[in-house]
């Protein structure tokens, strides 16, 4: 990652931080291909599992975010993460992989973007959440409605509705891992 | 669901946590309270606390097992956030002094004594009462570092068990009627070790995300 990068998205994050939406959606959206870059240069032969790997990856950047202190380097901090969660995941899959900083070098994205449209394993853990936070996610992330949409749909504020959405994210997070126990 | 739904979902739960610390200072705190209530209760003071303040072993003593405390503190801070280097040596800053005053002694005092000396009054109560004055800040440190990201479970569980036996020990330390510093390196750092394993297995089975 150039130093270029790595303050543009350090900025990001600050912005994220700062409770910016718009920023923390574009930092997700540009981190993402280059995970989905790392995971797949490891994946060997676990290919279908790949899209499942980089979620999980995302999910716990997002949950363990506040961990950055802001005037540290980002990167390391990134990919500190990202490869403690992905040797995690392949593990669970029965794979040994070694990440390497060397590896997290380049910002090239994924080639094909084809595996951004794969649904994912995400539903089924979605499944076994209760049903008001499966609810809430869905309505967020499968059919886009704003937190103040789902609040009015659900009959709650939208304090309510966002303490909800992340103890059910974090329920995801927890439930995933637990899948491959 | 598709990974951009995903980042909807994300981006919406806009608000992030607080750090680490804001947790772990009143857990510690806390659970601090708890292990001086429990040690006033169960022992208190040694009772001819006003001379043995007077002599010197006695008020270095406490010194070893709580530089070991804040030594281990600096350390844990970096080890729950990944990707920032730990400064892992600094944990041998205690045990050092610790080896220059067992050399002290050594010097100080007659080879006939080293052995009494080393084996002290009460090696069991020491054995005993370290770790269950280190429980409270222990497990209070464990559940405020689910919190962070450490990236090394088994070693900052380690490192919470230095902390918490640091504590327990300086409080110990306070009653102990052994002064010794061979009864210290002996006990006390056996009494640490066994805490600092409990918390290492602790750590791989909690502090896991």
């Amino acid at each position: 990652m150039s130093s270029a990068d790595e303050r543009k998205w350090a900025g990001m994050m600050r912005a994220s931080l700062a409770g910016d939406e718009q920023a923390y959606r574009a930092f997700l959206s540009e981190v993402a291909p280059v995970l989905r870059r790392l995971v797949r240069a490891k994946a060997g032969g676990l290919d279908a599992e790949c899209e499942d790997i980089l979620q999980e990856t995302l999910l716990a950047i997002h949950l363990k975010r506040h961990t950055w202190r802001e005037d540290e380097p980002l990167r390391p901090w990134l990919f500190s993460i990202a490869r403690y969660k992905i040797v995690d995941a392949f593990r669970s899959r029965g794979r040994r992989v070694a990440l390497d900083i060397d590896d997290f070098a380049e910002t090239l994205p994924a080639p094909a973007d084809e595996d951004a449209t794969r649904r994912g394993d995400m539903e089924r853990v979605l499944a076994t959440l209760d049903d008001r936070s499966a609810a809430i996610v869905r309505a967020i992330g499968l059919e886009g409605a704003s937190v103040a949409e789902v609040g009015a749909r659900l009959s709650m504020s939208e304090g309510a509705v966002r303490v909800a959405l992340h103890r059910g994210l974090k329920k995801l997070a927890e439930m995933r891992a637990r899948m491959f126990e | 669901m598709k990974t951009d739904d995903l980042i909807r979902t994300l981006a919406a739960d806009a608000a992030p946590a607080p750090p680490v610390e804001r947790l772990l200072r009143p857990a510690l705190a806390g659970a601090l309270a708890v292990s001086i209530v429990l040690f006033l209760a169960a022992l208190g003071l040694r009772p001819d606390f006003g001379q043995a303040i007077e002599t010197l072993r006695f008020v270095v003593k406490p010194f070893f097992p709580l530089i070991l405390a804040v030594c281990a503190l600096i350390v844990l801070a970096r080890l729950w956030r990944p990707g920032a280097r730990a400064p892992v040596a600094l944990l041998a800053l205690a045990p050092l002094l610790l080896a220059l005053a067992v050399a002290f002694e050594l010097g100080a005092e007659p080879s006939a004594r080293w052995g009494a000396l080393l084996v002290g009054e009460n090696a069991a109560k020491c054995l005993f009462f370290i770790p269950v004055f280190s429980a409270a800040p222990l497990a209070a440190m464990l559940y405020a570092l689910r919190h962070g990201a450490p990236t090394r479970p088994a070693l900052t569980g380690a490192v919470v068990g230095l902390v918490a036996a640091g504590i327990g020990a300086t409080l110990y330390a306070l009653h102990c009627p052994d002064d010794s510093p061979l009864f210290v390196a002996t006990w006390y750092a056996l009494a640490t070790g066994v805490v600092a394993g409990a918390g290492a297995l602790l750590g791989v089975r909690f502090l896991r995300w």
